[in-house]
């Protein structure tokens, strides 16, 4: 934004900050939908006003405020979980300890990962208490784990759109949600089913 | 083990791979054998089928409680913070 008249910057800023008011509740509420984490959600969403003020001269406008901020916040949310893969050359090398954890050397079950058997309720999803362990459950999962829950559970996208958005491979997908279960699975043991 | 012996079985680890893989691409016939044996056989892999299944109708169901209040409108500190921070990039021009 080089030789831009103070009077004009000023303009963009009240113009911006009356969006900052009116757009951040609706985008925050979106953009936690999509990723699941607050403090991300929180920076992605400041990073959009930024990325608006810094290209305000090619807006003026071309389309409604709205349609503009949500263009920019799905690209930057795109980006974000495409971040999470990027120079991962397998899950297989980061999930090593994981899979030393839940499984002995002969490939059986440790002593730690094998799972017993839960007791089924038809009705625990109904259970706010089995909800708000479920949750933290979800929470302690790695970033970009969960960011693959969230397009394949909560989007329910097929797995060829989840890979082709991700720049992953099928592989990669289901070697991701396999480790995911693994640890969620355990976690909810402890926690729930045989605590 | 006999050479067949070695084909079919198939250990936990790989199992509850496979397990996962099918939910995304086609087993082959041969994974596909060794899952069905395997299973018949071990009853922690059978349980772990079984919660997997059940994680999948949790993951699906969204019931995600905002425990951190993310959703919590209206975002007044956020917004005070984007707006002090636009300040910033307005004055360093």
């Amino acid at each position: 934004m080089n030789s831009v008249e103070p009077a004009v910057l000023s303009n963009i800023s009240k113009v911006l900050e009356a969006w900052v008011d009116q757009y951040t509740d609706g985008m925050m509420s979106w953009a936690y939908h999509k990723i699941g984490r607050k403090e991300i959600a929180e920076d992605i969403v400041q990073d959009v006003f930024v990325a608006a003020y810094q290209s305000y001269q090619g807006f003026e406008g071309n389309s409604s405020p709205k349609t503009w901020l949500y263009a920019i916040l799905n690209r930057k949310i795109a980006d974000y979980f495409r971040d999470q893969y990027k120079g991962a050359r397998t899950e297989e090398d980061r999930s090593q300890p994981l899979m030393q954890v839940m499984f002995a050397p002969d490939g059986h079950w440790s002593d730690f990962g094998k799972p017993h058997e839960w007791m089924e309720d038809s009705h625990l999803l109904d259970n706010p208490e089995f909800q708000s362990t479920f949750t933290d459950c979800l929470q302690k999962l790695p970033n970009n784990w969960h960011a693959v829950i969230q397009y394949r559970f909560i989007e329910e996208k097929k797995s060829e759109d989840v890979c082709q958005e991700l720049q992953i491979t099928s592989t990669n997908l289901w070697q991701i949600m396999h480790r995911a279960k693994l640890q969620l699975r355990k976690c909810l043991e402890m926690h729930w089913f045989a605590a | 083990m006999s050479k067949i012996g070695r084909v079919i079985y198939s250990s936990c680890d790989k199992v509850s791979e496979l397990i996962e893989k099918q939910s995304v691409v086609s087993l082959t016939p041969g994974q596909r054998l060794q899952l069905t044996i395997h299973l018949k056989i071990c009853d922690a892999c059978r349980n772990y089928q079984k919660q997997s299944a059940l994680l999948d109708t949790f993951l699906k169901s969204n019931t995600l409680i905002d425990q951190d209040g993310a959703s919590k409108a209206p975002h007044k500190d956020l917004k005070e913070k984007i707006k002090i921070n636009l300040k910033d990039k307005a004055s360093e021009k």
